[in-house]
């Protein structure tokens, strides 16, 4: 799960998912406004897979469910993260989003110089609408049954709307309500 | 009561024991070890033995560089032995009309196996519908864009069979496709795939491996080879054994040019004669050969062989390291251990390595006596201490490890170093018997690197040291022996989802290598076994009473590798089939297995 900054361009979903999409995890992606760490364990709280990452104008930040001390990845300052250049950034997000699939999926984190042999990284103008996004999020033969994923690209969809105004509670109530219906629908 | 040091240089560590001597009464003080500076025996070796002293006196409450303190300094007569290793394949990898793309990436797009001409990606859009081709997509271009290219391609009736990209964009590429084809991703050098030519890919499934081109029947089927051209295939297909992805394509003749090194023979210099092995008949026969050469006097290898490439190189090495003339460099042993050689593959195009049979060999030189006594000199005029040279490396070695709580003469030692394996036997009368071998700790290090095809010595060291383990979560790892391990703190992202080794105070350092546990642990162990075990084997059988280890009673390992946490229960445990005492050694029963050359040391200098 992806939560980023309402103000960043929603192009940055591609990139992530991008990452993720690479490494065979799924990836669903809203914004919400608040900080990196904050919004990192949001994003965490809500994804299936206990794995989210929240991404502000000034750090990224990549946090577990069971990690309650504060986020596991942290990327902080413009050396890193608030980069100018184009491709540094685009290289940190897509390595952000292979890095939390790989979390997911228990494998070693991808080597962050990897990514550097990639120099269309930097080229690559395409900008996407989030419908589209949202369509290419589904990768062929996804593990997950459509059904749950429909449902939970509509939560996001409603959430959009309605994240920032929603308190941790209501979060997780709705996340435990989600979870129990699905449980209800499972054969 | 004076204060004696005994000093142990050995080819990795030097050793200090330091006690108060009266008479007959020894009262030890402290002992200490630090690396050992320079080539063992040489006037390098005193900063080393400076280190190792000022430690001593500091744990016996002396200032750390007090050596006046010190009324006698007590050295080893270091035997005159150096041991080196060497590795060389005894196979050479051919490989003829074909590149191969045999790599491994971690996430290679689509499934299956797909046939067709290698083409550009530019080109694609010239191609006639009809056409099988396999487009190779250069990093430059965005998977996006690739991906819209072939699939326009498609639409329009062209044959795409599979792709080759040098991005890691394979995933992302099928996912974008209206049809799935197998892509092989992460082709580092993308601008050597021939074009034009006739390839094949083929993508197994998760968790599988390729088998069309695995098998040279099916690369003969695909490629319409003759049996004399299926032969030369065969390298081919084995490199790519085991892999989940791969890429053969037909290049035009000649364009990789075939190369056969021999491994050569093996000229065994004993009391018998020559007598001459092969070394492509493996490792046990080059010891049977040496074991029946007992005792060898010099060993050469086949000029203009690999083998005798190697043998070459280790007399320079050796000359070099002794300022011995080449020619009066004799080698005196040899163990030779199977082993797997990472070859880089001709025609790969992925820096692909195959992993070849090969023979690792460790070699003794007997030298002439090393310059003791001028090392004693040096030392006496850097501390201004009496230096005196103590009894035989063995003999001291032995009077140490008598101090084991357990033991009693006729004994047999097994020292076990970085350099060589020494094994002697004293009989009840005290007369002592001696044989230094070639192989032991950094030979077990060589084989680690060769196998694992790592160029880390201080890695390879660290796998022969520490247990391993995989980091399962955030918060826990899995041991080697299946045991699960919790942690308060969260574990560094870097070792995560890694195999990792166990450091002291649970520190973990990562291996950044595409391996399991379990090959890591099998290399580890194997290597292990067939030096320190064989070379406990056949060090016993050359002291024991009529070279029959059943007439040992008692073996004691002491030395830096007997420290290790498998070796000495490997050991005892081949040994406990003859019904020999046999056990990691426990200097003055506190030490463990260090320290028993300079603990012989101070003992003899009661004259005892």
């Amino acid at each position: 799960m992806l939560l980023f900054s309402p103000s960043l361009d929603p192009g940055i979903a591609v990139t992530v998912g991008a990452g993720s999409e690479e490494e065979g995890v799924p990836l669903v992606w809203d914004t919400m406004e608040g900080t990196a760490e904050a919004i990192s364990r949001q994003a965490a709280l809500r994804s299936r897979l206990e794995v989210g990452v929240g991404i502000t104008s000034d750090a990224c930040a990549i946090t577990l469910v069971k990690h309650t001390q504060g986020p596991y990845i942290l990327r902080q300052g413009p050396g890193s993260f608030g980069s100018s250049e184009k491709t540094a950034l685009k290289k940190t997000l897509r390595w952000l989003g292979g890095a939390a699939a790989c979390l997911a999926k228990g494998q070693p984190l991808p080597d962050e110089r990897k990514e550097e042999i990639l120099p269309h990284a930097a080229e690559t103008e395409t900008r996407k609408t989030p419908a589209a996004i949202e369509h290419e999020r589904l990768p062929q033969g996804n593990p997950f049954p459509q059904d749950l994923l429909r449902r939970n690209a509509a939560d996001d969809d409603a959430g959009r709307q309605e994240t920032s105004d929603l308190s941790e509670d209501e979060m997780v109530r709705r996340l435990v309500a989600l979870v129990l219906e699905t449980l209800g629908k499972a054969p | 009561m004076p204060l004696i040091a005994g000093i142990d240089i050995g080819n990795a560590t030097t050793e200090v024991a330091l006690a108060r001597v009266e008479g007959r009464d020894v009262s030890f003080l402290s002992s200490a070890l630090a690396p050992t500076s320079g080539i063992k025996g040489t006037l390098q070796n005193v900063a080393g033995l400076r280190r190792a002293l000022g430690l001593a006196l500091e744990r016996a409450g002396f200032a750390r560089d007090d050596f006046r303190k010190v009324d006698r300094i007590r050295l080893n007569k270091a035997a005159p032995v150096i041991g080196d290793v060497a590795m060389e394949t005894v196979t050479e990898t051919i490989i003829t009309e074909s590149t191969m793309i045999g790599h491994n990436p971690s996430t290679p797009g689509g499934i299956g196996v797909g046939v067709g001409v290698t083409i550009t990606f530019e080109r694609l859009r010239e191609v006639r519908s009809g056409d099988a081709v396999v487009p190779v997509i250069p990093a430059s271009v965005d998977y996006e864009h690739a991906a819209a290219g072939v699939a326009e391609a498609m639409n329009r009736g062209v044959n795409v069979a599979a792709i080759i990209c040098q991005a890691d964009d394979g995933v992302l590429i099928a996912n974008r496709l209206p049809r799935p084809v197998p892509i092989v991703d992460e082709v580092s050098s993308v601008d050597r795939v021939p074009l034009g030519m006739r390839c094949c890919v083929e993508v197994a499934p998760p968790g599988r491996v390729v088998e069309l081109l695995a098998n040279p029947y099916d690369i003969a089927t695909i490629f319409d080879l003759s049996p004399e051209e299926t032969r030369q295939i065969v390298p081919v297909a084995r490199a790519l054994v085991g892999n989940r992805s791969a890429v053969v394509i037909r290049t035009p003749l000649g364009e990789v040019k075939e190369r056969r090194i021999p491994a050569g023979e093996l000229y065994i210099l004993g009391p018998s004669g020559k007598r001459i092995v092969n070394v492509e008949e493996g490792a046990e026969a080059i010891m049977d050969m040496v074991k029946a050469c007992q005792p060898v006097e010099n060993i050469f290898g086949q000029p203009g062989t690999n083998v005798g490439g190697m043998m070459e190189r280790v007399r320079k090495t050796m000359s070099t390291l002794t300022d011995i003339a080449l020619s009066d460099i004799y080698i005196r042993d040899l163990l030779a251990v199977d082993t797997l050689v990472p070859q880089k593959v001709v025609g790969g195009v992925a820096g692909e390595f195959s992993l070849e049979s090969g023979v690792a060999l460790a070699v003794m030189v007997k030298t002439e006596e090393l310059p003791m006594q001028k090392l004693a000199k040096a030392v006496e005029a850097d501390l201004g201490v009496t230096v005196e040279i103590g009894g035989v490396e063995a003999d001291m070695a032995i009077r140490g490890a008598l101090t084991t709580p357990g033991t009693k003469c006729p004994v047999a030692i097994l020292d076990l170093g970085a350099g060589s394996s020494d094994a002697s036997f004293m009989r009840q009368d005290g007369t002592v018997e001696l044989i230094h071998l070639a192989g032991a700790g950094n030979m077990v290090n060589t084989i680690i690197m060769s196998e694992l095809g790592i160029d880390d010595f201080d890695l390879a060291e660290s796998i022969k040291r520490y247990p391993l383990c995989k980091v399962e979560s955030v918060f826990h790892i899995r041991q080697e022996d299946g045991t699960v391990r919790f942690f308060d703190k969260p574990l560094d992202p870097e070792v995560f989802g890694r195999v990792a080794l166990i450091h002291e105070n649970d520190m973990l350092q990562p291996i950044r290598l595409n391996v399991t546990l379990e090959q890591v642990r099998n290399i580890r162990r194997k290597a292990k076994q067939e030096v320190f075990v064989t070379n406990a084997v056949r060090a016993l059988e050359q002291v024991a009473p009529a070279h029959n280890v059943r007439l040992i009673d008692y073996v004691v390992l002491v030395g830096g590798s007997a420290v290790d946490f498998e070796v000495p229960t490997m050991i005892t445990e081949r040994l406990s089939r003859w019904g020999v005492v046999a056990g990691k050694g426990n200097i003055r029963g506190k030490e463990g297995p260090r320290n028993a050359v300079a603990t012989g040391l101070v003992l003899s200098a009661t004259g005892a």
